[in-house]
């Protein structure tokens, strides 16, 4: 499993390498922004793993140029308390989050979490045909999904959320359910992660015939996917 | 206007006035005899000039004098019919003195007028406040003292600003270290043994360092003006359960509580996660600071005329002494009592500033029956304000 570290502090990047090596990743590190795009679009790693908040270079600058032209997942490194980065790396189609410092196991336990609902095959059903409702249909087991016969371009965590609504498909699904199923984690209190997430799927949809949202915000429940 | 301005008006009008009645009195006491067929006067002018009026001659007593003498007011009273008053040039000289008093009493009071905002503004915290353009070109000692304010209160800014970006470097340069460390002994508990309890310790503290780091960030942030979240319409009401139920399940484990009475139902204009956070941190500094407290108890209010939510926070611990409120609020500050107690001083001095960046305040009090209580008054949004004056 190779993951991808960028991050301009070398030491901390030395460090978590080895940590990192001892968990059993392969891990590669880059501490330039141009080094990091190259490698991260090379569709070598399963995961890169991107600080936001470098001060000699712009993690958000290269969470976009990546997002142009590839959907591996990204976990951000942002600062605790800045909830602006957060938010904006989010709408760059950041996959989660962790703020720094954090100790490396939390660090560890979030890469798990996203890597286990990437691997191809490792979902449930893998090797089940589409999952189908109305003019949506996905291959979990191909990452792969369909709105009105074309192909969509999802992060894996809008992916996810996305499969979690439509199994659910008719029914609202709390914040904390979709965290849970999605992101691997509770949700907390004011965080906005599911919202940012929800509302680039939105973007990437569309809307129905009736011109409505396909996900509909439930009040003080969470999100639910209207049956067409 | 001020006050200033009304003193100042009508001390020159008075003046002015006055000088005119006395001057007036002059003129009307020096004219030829025979001019004056009908003289009159009131007793004001005369008793004016009894007092003050320097060409009073010596010869009064009945003689005649030569023309320009003054006589008796007595004798003149008796002669002849009264004349009518020349009102023209009276109502144009009281108005004149009326319009000059007003000029010169603005003149003075307006400039110390807008010190007076600008002084306001500067103590409310805000010092982009300038008074040069009110000024204008104006060349005297007030507009001096204005300009000079404007130095002042640039210079402040400067010096705070500088303060507050060192703060805010430090704590960022420190994190840096901080995130090595972390992952360091991370490295150590994978490599070494999981169940060290020193290394459990180093944990701590290294949370416990960054915890303080995240506080200073954030209270430099709050101070620039930098407030996260946006602002929305926030029940109140169930922002203080979740803050209770959550403190109530850490006081749990050392047989405490937090009760919540009196419920009232409220929405306020606010940022959910900055007042969640200033509400904690009131919340576990009671749990904190009166350890032999069994219960803290939260209630809520809405005040007398129905505007301000009032939340209460009540301990019956010890309290802090009355020398030592005032510093309550301040970062790192610690009562006397309060030197063994785990935390680092800034929890207060964040909920303040997150109060006041919503409009509210925070007092604290020492409560008369024993214990301690905090007051959190914040604006309630218009219609629920007026939704609980109708019902």
């Amino acid at each position: 499993m190779r993951i991808l570290l960028i991050d301009d502090d070398e030491r901390l990047l030395e460090l978590m390498r080895d940590y990192l090596l001892e968990e059993g990743f392969l891990v590669q590190l880059a501490s330039d922004a141009s080094h990091g795009v190259c490698e991260a679009l090379t569709d070598n790693y399963a995961l890169v793993v991107l600080d936001v908040m470098m001060p000699r270079l712009n993690g958000l600058d290269v969470l976009r140029q990546v997002r142009q032209r590839s959907t591996v997942p990204v976990l951000m490194l942002t600062a605790r308390g800045d909830e602006v980065d957060r938010i904006t790396g989010l709408e760059l189609g950041a996959d989660d989050y962790v703020a720094k410092p954090c100790t490396p196991r939390e660090l560890v336990a979030r890469i798990r979490a996203i890597l286990r609902r990437t691997r191809p095959g490792s979902a449930a059903d893998a090797g089940f045909g589409p999952v189908i409702s109305g003019h949506l249909a996905m291959w979990p087991a191909q990452r792969r999904a369909e709105w009105q016969g074309a192909p969509v371009q999802l992060t894996s965590t809008e992916f996810s959320l996305l499969e979690v609504l439509l199994r659910y498909v008719g029914t609202p699904v709390s914040k904390n359910d979709l965290a849970m199923r999605a992101l691997g984690r509770p949700h907390a209190r004011h965080d906005r992660s599911i919202d940012v997430h929800i509302s680039s799927i939105r973007k990437k949809l569309g809307t129905g015939a009736d011109g409505r949202s396909l996900i509909q915000a439930v009040h003080q429940q969470g999100y639910q996917l209207l049956r067409e | 206007m001020g006050r200033l301005f009304w003193k100042f008006f009508i001390f020159s009008w008075l003046a002015q006035l006055a000088g005119i009645v006395a001057i007036a009195s002059v003129f009307w006491l020096t004219e030829p005899r025979s001019d004056r067929a009908s003289p009159v006067i009131d007793a004001g002018p005369l008793l004016a000039l009894r007092g003050d009026g320097p060409p009073l001659p010596p010869a009064v007593g009945g003689v005649d004098g030569p023309a320009g003498s003054a006589p008796p007011g007595t004798e003149s009273f008796r002669r002849g019919p009264p004349r009518t008053p020349p009102l023209g040039p009276i109502v144009a000289t009281v108005l004149t003195s009326l319009g000059t008093a007003l000029a010169l009493a603005w003149y003075v009071a307006k400039p110390i007028r807008s010190l007076r905002l600008a002084f306001e503004t500067a103590a409310a915290g805000n010092l982009e406040w300038r008074i040069a353009p009110l000024i204008g070109a104006r060349q005297d000692e007030l507009a001096d003292l204005g300009r000079d304010f404007d130095r002042m209160a640039e210079r402040l800014k400067a010096s705070m600003g500088a303060q507050r970006r060192l703060l805010h470097d430090v704590s960022h340069e420190i994190r840096s270290p901080l995130a090595r460390v972390q992952t360091a002994v991370g490295l150590i508990r994978l490599k070494y043994g999981r169940a060290e309890p020193v290394i459990d310790r180093l944990e701590e503290e290294i949370v416990r360092i960054d915890q303080l780091v995240g506080d200073l960030l954030k209270l430099s942030r709050f101070e620039a003006g930098e407030l996260p979240g946006v602002e929305e319409e926030v029940d109140i009401r169930d922002l203080v359960r979740a803050v209770v139920e959550d403190a109530n399940f850490e006081a749990r484990l050392s047989q405490r509580g937090v009760q919540f009475e009196r419920q009232i139902p409220a929405i306020v204009s606010g940022r959910p996660e900055m007042l969640h956070g200033a509400i904690e941190n009131i919340v576990r500094n009671a749990l904190k600071h009166a350890p032999q407290t069994p219960l803290v108890h939260v209630d809520s209010a809405v005040d007398a005329n129905g505007s301000n939510y009032v939340l209460r926070v009540l301990d019956s611990g010890p309290g802090v002494p009355e020398c030592e409120l005032a510093g309550l609020f301040t970062p790192f500050f610690r009562a006397a009592g309060a030197a063994r107690v785990d935390g680092h001083g800034l929890g207060l001095a964040i909920a303040r500033r997150c109060i006041e960046a919503h409009r509210g305040s925070v007092t604290a009090h020492n409560r008369p029956e024993g214990g301690f209580v905090v007051t959190v008054t914040l604006p309630l949004l218009a219609a629920t304000a007026a939704g609980r004056v109708a019902a």
